[in-house]
């Protein structure tokens, strides 16, 4: 039950005291001991401010952060900096070009005797394949190797939590995908509390435990990477994770519910959605099957080849827009006709706007 | 600041009869002389400095490498020596036209300051993509046409940078003119200040010359500003150099070589030879002494502008939207200020402020101590730090801007205080920085003459101080040994900022 951070009712503001302007508000977040939080949100929505104001560079202007239960930030005190016992990973690394990569690692390993340094400083750099590198100065590294250089120097004091804004923006599309795994098993290896700001979904899918989705300085919502894309709780966050679509849906008289693909199932809905008057389903394109046999069609109006699947867009009706993914081998053409079927486990239902 | 508050409220001052002598009889004068000097410089250095930067930039040809570093060299020749040097070739060899006129004035500050448009607009010539000559050369325009219609318009923000830079000092120009016998408002500012003895007019006609500076200003910071934009695109491709037919080369080597002749090679040999074969100057004790005069001064004055700078640019990091940040700006200004301006600006206060503890200690104590202030090193160093600190706070804030504040975040999070980072961080990636801004201003100072002049305390030699008295005696091949010291220290920021020009291409 103890929490390792806790992030309380937090608030963020700039400008004088008669002309506030809030850019994080009740906030609310925390992590257990060695888990992997993400803040995911679009660019300027205030996740780098959270970050900051979690390091301790950002006064904050109400709520409070804790660590292990112990208040590090509240209105009144804010604890510097360098006590926190955080590390930080920047977008763009900030390596100190005046230092080769072992000083650069050793940096924050004031008190400790040359010995100490020495062996801390190669068990990290051989952690990270870098064992090579250790005379070059930042300039004359890769992108890649800069990265890694910066994360175990945020490393290297064995920091409690670690915090990394927008670490991987700066990599390059081809190695991402294995860096992003790498990094998180390094980080569960150390079993190293972390939290990771990015605006990109898919780093967030691979990385985190648990993601905290924001939206204009407010959090929308936290869960695990699955009920977010499956169980998002509003519009917003439905539609910046993921790709969907809405179709209306009719209330009848008789009590049912009827969109232009057919009845929902009851038992399915959710009693207090339904109180509302004007709904909408969503639908992703996995919750859309393609199916030759299907006498329900649609016609091909785009679509983009995805290597293992296509992703088609679809026109149902001559007026309701679908997605859908299908198999690579199920090559239509733009125009045709093709079957469908709905295969939703749980329904998500918004109130239409 | 006091100063300048002090140069505006002098409108208020009441205008007295020689004011209205000056109206009457040279203020057009100086007026006229001053601005036509300001354009004729823009106007030469324009064609000096472009013509040469595009044919370093553009062809090929033998020893292009070190005739683009050469052109630089007459950056280290104060405008006021090179005047010298000339009038006494000119007295030895009487087929000469006479340069003690306006014309000559402009042609000897344009031979020394070319090379700040050179410099800049050889940066942007070099930075401009290989595509677009390309795409001009598929549109069939000659090497000519591209120059004129696609390379000077590009590169225009850095050539009127470099223009409106040359202007403004054509304009703050003391020495040369005073020596070429040419009025303008600096040297009719010193007249009426000491030759009429009629301080509230100089002040006036003082601030009535800061307006036209800061019309000059205006234009700079507006054309630094596009530089910063243009400086966004950044080119992928780097220009190859074009080869050339020989007779072509011959051409163009000539072009190239004719301003660094006149600019710098003919005088300095000029110099060299009085100072070996005919000067009555010994290298005696009394010279050593002038020169450590020189040092000593330079020295204190540039550290001392130095320690201010590093405090200015370090709260506008901090800071960036305080009050003392845009005073600062207004303070930083001083590089624009005529010298003879800013002497009086800086001294009459201090007098004023010197008689009036005097009086209040006579009337009290019935006791005297004396000046405090004026004809002190306290008031010359004061005034220097109004004119150069520009300079270097411009240097240092170059450096420090290349420290991205993530750096220091970084550092904070690593468990560092201020202390550690500016020790281990700040200072060795600034070192580069504060050496060149110390020496670009240590030399400024062993150069400068008008403030120099009026402010030493008395008794007090400088090298430039001695050059021009002995030079204005008729004894030009006397002053060639003081000349020639200045040129020396004046080479050294020659080698620097070809160094980081340098630099810097190599990092592209």
């Amino acid at each position: 039950m103890n929490k390792k951070l806790i992030i309380n009712d937090l608030s963020l503001a700039y400008g004088d005291n008669d002309n506030k302007n809030k850019i994080l508000s009740n906030i609310n977040f925390d992590l257990d001991e060695s888990e992997i939080g993400c803040i995911l949100g679009p660019s300027g929505c205030g996740k780098t401010s959270l970050l900051r104001a979690i390091a301790g560079f950002e006064d904050i202007f109400s709520g409070s952060i804790l660590k292990d239960g112990i208040c590090i930030s509240n209105k009144f005190e804010n604890i510097p900096v360098q006590n926190r016992k955080m590390g930080m990973v920047f977008q763009d690394y900030a390596l100190f070009p005046n230092m080769d990569v072992k000083s650069n690692v050793s940096f924050g390993l004031q008190n400790k005797t040359k010995k100490e340094k020495n062996d801390r400083v190669n068990y990290l750099l051989e952690l990270v394949n870098l064992d090579k590198c250790r005379n070059k100065f930042p300039q004359e590294l890769s992108g890649g190797e800069q990265q890694r250089v910066a994360l175990i120097r945020a490393l290297a004091a064995s920091p409690e939590i670690l915090l990394l804004d927008e670490p991987f923006s700066n990599i390059d599309a081809d190695i991402k995908e294995s860096l992003v795994s790498d990094v998180r098993k390094l980080l569960k290896e150390l079993s190293i509390t972390s939290i990771i700001v990015t605006h990109d979904q898919n780093e967030a899918f691979n990385f985190a435990d648990k993601i905290a989705i924001m939206n204009k300085g407010n959090i929308e919502q936290v869960g695990k990477a699955y009920d977010i894309y499956h169980r998002p709780v509003n519009k917003f966050v439905a539609d910046f994770v993921g790709l969907g679509i809405f179709l209306p849906i009719l209330k009848k008289n008789d009590g049912t519910f009827e969109t232009p693909l057919g009845a929902l199932e009851l038992e399915k809905l959710d009693d207090e959605m339904t109180k509302l008057e004007k709904l909408e389903l969503l639908l992703r394109p996995d919750d859309v099957i393609h199916n030759d046999e299907s006498k329900t069609k649609a016609i091909v109006i785009e679509k983009q080849f995805r290597g293992a699947e296509f992703l088609y867009k679809l026109l149902y009706n001559e007026q309701y827009p679908l997605l859908c993914y299908a198999p690579s081998h199920h090559d239509h053409k733009i125009g045709e006709s093709i079957g469908i079927e709905l295969d939703i486990e749980h329904y998500v239902i918004f109130e239409k706007s | 600041m006091v100063p300048f508050i002090f140069l505006a409220s002098s409108i208020f001052f009441p205008f007295n009869d020689n004011w209205i002598h000056i109206i009457d009889n040279v203020l057009y004068d100086y007026f006229f002389n001053s601005l036509v000097l300001a354009l004729g410089v823009g106007f030469c250095t324009f064609i000096m400095g472009t013509v040469t930067a595009w044919l370093t930039s553009t062809f090929h040809f033998p020893f292009r490498k070190l005739i683009s570093w050469l052109l630089l060299m007459p950056l280290s020749m104060p405008a006021y020596i090179i005047a010298i040097t000339y009038v006494g070739i000119i007295d030895s060899f009487s087929f000469l036209p006479d340069i003690r006129n306006l014309p000559g004035a402009i042609f000897m500050i344009s031979l020394v300051l070319y090379p700040y448009v050179y410099i800049l607009a050889r940066g942007a010539f070099l930075e401009q993509s290989k595509e677009l000559y390309e795409n001009a050369q598929i549109l069939s325009a000659s090497q000519l046409q591209i120059f004129l219609k696609v390379s000077i318009p590009m590169a225009r923000p850095s050539i009127i940078l470099g223009v409106t830079l040359a202007a403004m000092e054509a304009l703050a120009d003391f020495g040369t003119v005073e020596f070429l016998g040419v009025p303008t408002f600096t040297t009719g500012i010193f007249r009426t200040w000491f030759g009429m003895n009629d301080t509230v007019t100089a002040i006036q006609m003082s601030s009535l010359l800061l307006t036209i500076v800061f019309v000059f200003v205006f234009i700079e910071q507006y054309s630094r500003k596009k530089v910063r934009y243009d400086e966004n695109i950044k080119t992928q491709s780097k220009l190859n150099y074009k080869i050339i037919s020989n007779k072509n080369k011959f051409i163009v080597i000539t072009i190239c070589l004719l301003p660094l002749t006149f600019g710098f090679i003919i005088p300095f040999v000029q110099l060299i030879y009085w100072s070996f074969f005919l000067s009555n100057e010994t290298w005696d004790n009394e010279f050593f002494q002038i020169v450590n005069n020189s040092i000593f001064l330079a020295f204190c004055s540039a550290l001392i502008i130095l320690i201010i700078s590093v405090l200015v640019t370090y709260v506008k990091r901090l800071n960036p939207n305080s009050i003392t940040n845009k005073f600062m700006q207004i303070i930083t200004l001083g590089y624009a200020i005529p010298g003879p301006v800013v002497a009086i600006a800086v001294l009459i206060p201090f007098a004023t402020f010197d008689n009036f503890i005097n009086q209040v200690l006579i009337s009290k104590f019935n006791y005297s101590i004396g000046l405090i202030f004026s004809g002190t090193f306290f008031i010359l160093i004061f005034a220097y730090c109004i004119r150069f600190l520009t300079v270097s706070s411009r240097t240092i804030k170059s450096g420090l801007d290349s420290i991205s504040l993530a750096t220091d975040d970084a550092a904070k999070t690593l468990g560092a205080n201020t202390q550690t980072i500016l020790k281990k961080i700040h200072f060795p990636m600034l070192k580069t920085s504060l050496l060149s801004g110390f020496l670009i201003v240590f030399i400024d100072i062993m150069k400068e003459l008008p403030l120099t002049s009026i402010l030493r305390p008395f008794n007090f030699n400088t090298l430039s101080v001695k050059a021009f008295e002995l030079a204005s005696d008729e004894k030009i091949v006397d002053a060639s040994n003081a000349a020639i010291m200045i040129v020396l220290a004046g080479i050294i920021p020659v080698v620097l900022i070809t160094k980081n020009i340098l630099g810097k291409r190599n990092k592209v």
